[in-house]
C-alpha cells in the first residue's frame, strides 16, 4: 500500500525542484530573457541532443557516485562532507594503478584501477569514520578538512613526482589504454561509468532496503541508544558507512580519471562532492530519488553553458537553481517538522 | 462560581475522533481531576485549553464569558496556566532566570528585583525556592515548583498538570499535593491530569472519566473508590488483584555476587549487591528513580560492565528479556514500524533473514501475530511506533522481549506511563511468564505494584539492597521507610 508517507519523499522534492525553476525564471528575466526559451534551450540541450545527452550522462556519473557515498552515511546519522576529497583520493588511487601497471588485459586492468579508487576513498572516509567513532570527534569538521588535504595532496603530486614530462599544464602522463573505460555512446564523451554508478544505486537499494546490513545502519542513524541495546555496535557501523561512503565516492574519481580524461589532473571534480551533498538531503535518503535527481542537477550543469551561448543568460543562473532548490528542500523539511511537532 | 466550562468541545484528527462533544464546568478554588487511559483525549482537551489546538466545534466560557483560545499566548492572557509533564526549563539557567524567561520587553534587566520579586512570590504560595540556584542542580520535585512558580508569575488563575506525579518519588508527591491545595485556597483552579486512581481520589474535589474522547462521568471523589473510577476508565469490569498462584521455584538462573557497577560519568552506583533468583520466582527490586537500579539492569543484561563482583547467568545464555526502563529512547526505533521493532534483536536470525536478505512477509506475519497476542491497537500495521499510544508502544516491546521464551526477564519500569488496562496487561503476561518458569527481575517505583506482583522484594536506596523483604509480610509504609534510606524500627 502506498501511504501518503511513502510518496512525500518523491513529492517534496519534485515541489522544490518546482518552485525554484519559477524563481530563476525571475532571474532569467532579470537577465534580460525569455525564461520558456532558456528552459527550453537547456534542457533540449542537455537531455534531447545527442552529444548533450552523452554530456549530461559524463557528469552524473561523479555526482551519482558521490551522493550514494554521502546518502550511505546519511542513513547511519553520519554527515559525509568530505565526498570531494575522497573523489580526488579515489581518482589518484586508479591513476597509480592505470600509471604504474602496464600491460595486463583490460579484463583485469579495470577492475583492479577501480577497486584501488574505492580503496583510496574509503581510506579517506575511514580516517573520519575511526575519530567519530572511537574519539568522539565531529565528522562534519574532519571530513570538510580532508577536503582541502585531499586537494592539494593531489595539487602537489601532479606538480612534482607525477608531472608528465614537459606537460604545459600539471597533469599526469595518460594511463595505459587497457585501463580506460569504454565508451558507450560513440563520438559522445559518455563512458561506462554511467552504468557501473546504476548498477551501484541498484545493490546499494537493495542493500539498504533489503538486507540485515541496511537494517542495521537504519538503527544506528534513528537511535544509537536502542542500537547498543540491541547489541549492535554502533562504532563499527559508523566506521562501515563512513569507508562505504568514502569508497562510493572514490569510484566518482576513479570513473573521471578512467572514463574521461585519461589522466590525473589538478581539477578532478569541480565540485560534485558539494552538489552530492545537496543532492542527498534532496532525495531524502532515497535511492531512487538520488538518481533522479543527479540527473537533474547534471543536466542543469551540461545545459548551462549552450543555454549562456545561445541566450546570453549566464550560467551561473544554473548555480543559483541549484541553491534555490536545497533551499526550498530545507523548507519543506522544516515544515514538515513542525507538522510533526504540532501532532505530537 | 463557575470559573471554567466547555461546552459540547469536538476535535477530529482526520477520520480520529479525539474529542466527542465534552461538557465540563469546574467551579474555582476546587481541584479537578481528569482520569483516562492513554489516547482517550485528556491530552487533546488540555492542547485545546491552552491554545495549541482550535476545536472543531464547541465553547469555551470563562467566569461566564465566552472566549476563543487562539494561540499559548493567548492562553497565558486568560490566566490559564499549562505544567507539563515533562518540564520546560532551561537546566543551565538560574531559577530566576527560568522564570522570568519570555516575559521582559525592556532594553534593561534588573535581576536582582527580579529576584525579589520571586521571593515575593513564593512566600506569598510558601513555594520555598532559592532564586539563585541552578535549576539542573535542583531535584525534580524542586523543578516541578520552579514550573508552577512560572505560571503563577505570569498570572495564571487556572493550574493545568498534565500528568505531575510521575516524575515524582512519594516524599515530593505529598509535598506537590499540599502545594496544590494551598493554591486552590488562595482561589486558584485547578486542572489534574493524572490516571492514577488513588491520587486523584485523595487530591481532587471532582473527577471527569474520558472514555474515547467522551466524558463518560463527573463524579464527587468523596462518592466514589478507585475500583469504581478505573471501571469507568476502562469501560469493563475489572479485578483490580492480581490473580497469583504460588510461587513453584525451579533451579537456579542468576547469581549476583557483591556486585559492583560504575554509572557513565565513572561513579559508583550499584554497592556490593547480591542476590539468587530461581526459576518460576519473580523478584522486585523497589526504589525511587537514579539509586542504582538501571545500572544493575543495564549490568544484567550485559550492557554496562561490571567494576568488581560476579553475575553468573551462564544457564540463560541469550534466552534474555530485557524491558528497558525507557520505551522511547531505547526500547524501540520510533521511526520503524510495529514489525520492523519486533526483530530488532533477531533480525539478522532466520525466519527474517533468509539468504541474506531480511524476509518481508516472515517480518509482517510475526507483527500480525504479535498484535493479535498482545493487543496492539492501531488501525494500520505500517505505521511508524511514534504514532503509537504508550501502551501500545509498551507492548510492542513487550511482544519482542517475551517472545522466544526467555528464561531471564529484566522489566524495568514495566508499566510507567500506562494506564490501568495496558497494565493489567503487562502484569498478566509477566505472571504467564512466572507460570511458564521464567525468572523475573521486575523493577519499579511503584510499591503497590512491586507487593502485588512479586515474590520477593529488595528495596534499594544509594546502590545498595536495605533489606530483602516477604511481601506477604509488609507493607507500603515500611517499604517507604527504607526507600528513603530509613531504618526498620
Amino acid at each position: 500500500m502506498i501511504t501518503p508517507n511513502k510518496l512525500l519523499p518523491i513529492i517534496s522534492p519534485l515541489i522544490a525542484i518546482t518552485l525554484s525553476l519559477l524563481v530563476g525564471a525571475i532571474l532569467i528575466l532579470l537577465a534580460g530573457a525569455n525564461p520558456i526559451v532558456a528552459y527550453t534551450t537547456l534542457f533540449q540541450e542537455s537531455l534531447s541532443t545527442y552529444f548533450g545527452l552523452g554530456n549530461t550522462l559524463t557528469k552524473m556519473t561523479p555526482l551519482l557516485f558521490t551522493s550514494l557515498g554521502v546518502l550511505v552515511s546519511l542513513r547511519a546519522g553520519q554527515f559525509n562532507i568530505g565526498g570531494e576529497g575522497q573523489i580526488y583520493l579515489g581518482a589518484l588511487g586508479s591513476s597509480l594503478i592505470g600509471l604504474y601497471i602496464q600491460g595486463i588485459p583490460a579484463l583485469i586492468h579495470i577492475p583492479l584501477a577501480l577497486l584501488m579508487g574505492f580503496i583510496f576513498g574509503a581510506f579517506w572516509g575511514l580516517i573520519p569514520g575511526y575519530l567519530k567513532a572511537i574519539k568522539g570527534v565531529n565528522e562534519v569538521i574532519t571530513t570538510l578538512l580532508l577536503n582541502y588535504i585531499a586537494i592539494n595532496l593531489i595539487s602537489y603530486l601532479v606538480q612534482n613526482p607525477l608531472k608528465a614530462p614537459a606537460a604545459p599544464s600539471p597533469y599526469s602522463p595518460l594511463i595505459a589504454k587497457t585501463a580506460q573505460l569504454p565508451i558507450i555512446l560513440p563520438g559522445s564523451l559518455a563512458h561506462g561509468g554511467i552504468i557501473l554508478a546504476l548498477i551501484t544505486a541498484g545493490i546499494l537499494w537493495v542493500v539498504l532496503v533489503r538486507s540485515p546490513l541496511g537494517y542495521q545502519i537504519n538503527v544506528v542513524g534513528f537511535n544509537p541508544i536502542a542500537a547498543r541495546y540491541a547489541k549492535i555496535s554502533v562504532e563499527r557501523t559508523i566506521m562501515l558507512v563512513m569507508g562505504l561512503g568514502g569508497g562510493l565516492a572514490g569510484l566518482a574519481g576513479a570513473c573521471e580519471v578512467m572514463g574521461l580524461k585519461y589522466r590525473l589532473f589538478e581539477q578532478v571534480s569541480p565540485g560534485y562532492g558539494f552538489d552530492a551533498i545537496a543532492i542527498a538531503f534532496l532525495s531524502r535518503g532515497n535511492v531512487l530519488g538520488i538518481v533522479l535527481t543527479s540527473l537533474f542537477f547534471a543536466a542543469l550543469r551540461s545545459g548551462a553553458n549552450v543555454m549562456q551561448r545561445s541566450t546570453s543568460v549566464p550560467s551561473t543562473v544554473v548555480y543559483a537553481i541549484q541553491g534555490l532548490t536545497v533551499l526550498f528542500i530545507a523548507i519543506a523539511l522544516a515544515l514538515e517538522y513542525r507538522g510533526k511537532e504540532i501532532k505530537n | 462560581m463557575i470559573y471554567l466550562q466547555l461546552e459540547n468541545i469536538t476535535k477530529h484528527f482526520n477520520s480520529f475522533i479525539a474529542n466527542d462533544k465534552i461538557n465540563l464546568t469546574i467551579e474555582s478554588g476546587k481541584i479537578h481531576g481528569i482520569l483516562g487511559e492513554n489516547g482517550a483525549g485528556k491530552t487533546t482537551l488540555m492542547n485545546i485549553l491552552s491554545g495549541f489546538y482550535q476545536p472543531d466545534s464547541g465553547n469555551i466560557y470563562l467566569e461566564g464569558k465566552r472566549v476563543k483560545i487562539n494561540s499559548p499566548r493567548a492562553a497565558i492572557k486568560l490566566g490559564i496556566g499549562m505544567i507539563y509533564q515533562h518540564f520546560m526549563l532551561v537546566p543551565q539557567l538560574t531559577v530566576t532566570e527560568n522564570i522570568i524567561l519570555g516575559t521582559e520587553s525592556k532594553w534593561h534587566l534588573n535581576l536582582q528585583k527580579k529576584q525579589q520579586e520571586i521571593t515575593n512570590l513564593s512566600q506569598l504560595y510558601q513555594l520555598e525556592i532559592n532564586p539563585n540556584a541552578k535549576v539542573k542542580d535542583l531535584p525534580v520535585g524542586t523543578q516541578q515548583r520552579v514550573e508552577i512558580l512560572k505560571v503563577l508569575y505570569r498570572g495564571a488563575k487556572l493550574l493545568i498538570l498534565d500528568e505531575p506525579t510521575a516524575v515524582l518519588a512519594p516524599q515530593e508527591v505529598t509535598s506537590l499535593i499540599t502545594i496544590l491545595r494551598q493554591l486552590a485556597l488562595r482561589g486558584n483552579t485547578i486542572i489534574f491530569i493524572s490516571h492514577k486512581l488513588a491520587e486523584v481520589i485523595n487530591l481532587c474535589d471532582t473527577v471527569t472519566v474520558l472514555r474515547h474522547g467522551q466524558a463518560v462521568a463527573t463524579i464527587n471523589s468523596k462518592n466514589t473508590t478507585t475500583h469504581e473510577l478505573a471501571e469507568l476508565m476502562v469501560g469493563r469490569k475489572l479485578s483490580l488483584n492480581l490473580q497469583k498462584s504460588p510461587a513453584s521455584l525451579g533451579k537456579l538462573v542468576l547469581s549476583v555476587e557483591n556486585l559492583q557497577v560504575t554509572d557513565d560519568r565513572g561513579i559508583n552506583a550499584v554497592h556490593n549487591i547480591s542476590f539468587q533468583l530461581r526459576e518460576g520466582e519473580i523478584f522486585g527490586i523497589a526504589g525511587v528513580d537514579g539509586n542504582g537500579q538501571r545500572e544493575l539492569a543495564d549490568a544484567i543484561a550485559g550492557l554496562q560492565p561490571i567494576k568488581a563482583g560476579k553475575i553468573d547467568c551462564s544457564s540463560v545464555g541469550t534466552k534474555i528479556g530485557y524491558i528497558p526502563e525507557d520505551r522511547q529512547k531505547m526500547g524501540l526505533v520510533l521511526q520503524f514500524n510495529v514489525g520492523e521493532n519486533l526483530i530488532l534483536r533477531s533480525f539478522q536470525k532466520f525466519p527474517f533473514c533468509h539468504q541474506f536478505l531480511l524476509q518481508k512477509q516472515a517480518i509482517k506475519n510475526h507483527a500480525q501475530v504479535a498484535m493479535q497476542a498482545f493487543d496492539i491497537r492501531t488501525n494500520c500495521a505500517d505505521i511508524q511506533v511514534s504514532q503509537l499510544s504508550g501502551g501500545n508502544q509498551q507492548k510492542v516491546v513487550l511482544a519482542r522481549e517475551l517472545a522466544g521464551e526467555p528464561r531471564l526477564i529484566i522489566a524495568m519500569q514495566p508499566t510507567r506511563g500506562l494506564d490501568v488496562g495496558a497494565t493489567e496487561l503487562v502484569h498478566q503476561k509477566l505472571l504467564a511468564e512466572r507460570g511458564r518458569g521464567a525468572a523475573i527481575l521486575y523493577i519499579s517505583t511503584e510499591l503497590e505494584e512491586v507487593i502485588a506482583i512479586s515474590d520477593r522484594i529488595a528495596v534499594m536506596y544509594k546502590g545498595k539492597f536495605m533489606d530483602i523483604l516477604d511481601p506477604e509480610k509488609t507493607t507500603v509504609e515500611e517499604i517507604g521507610l527504607l526507600m528513603g534510606g530509613g531504618k526498620k524500627s
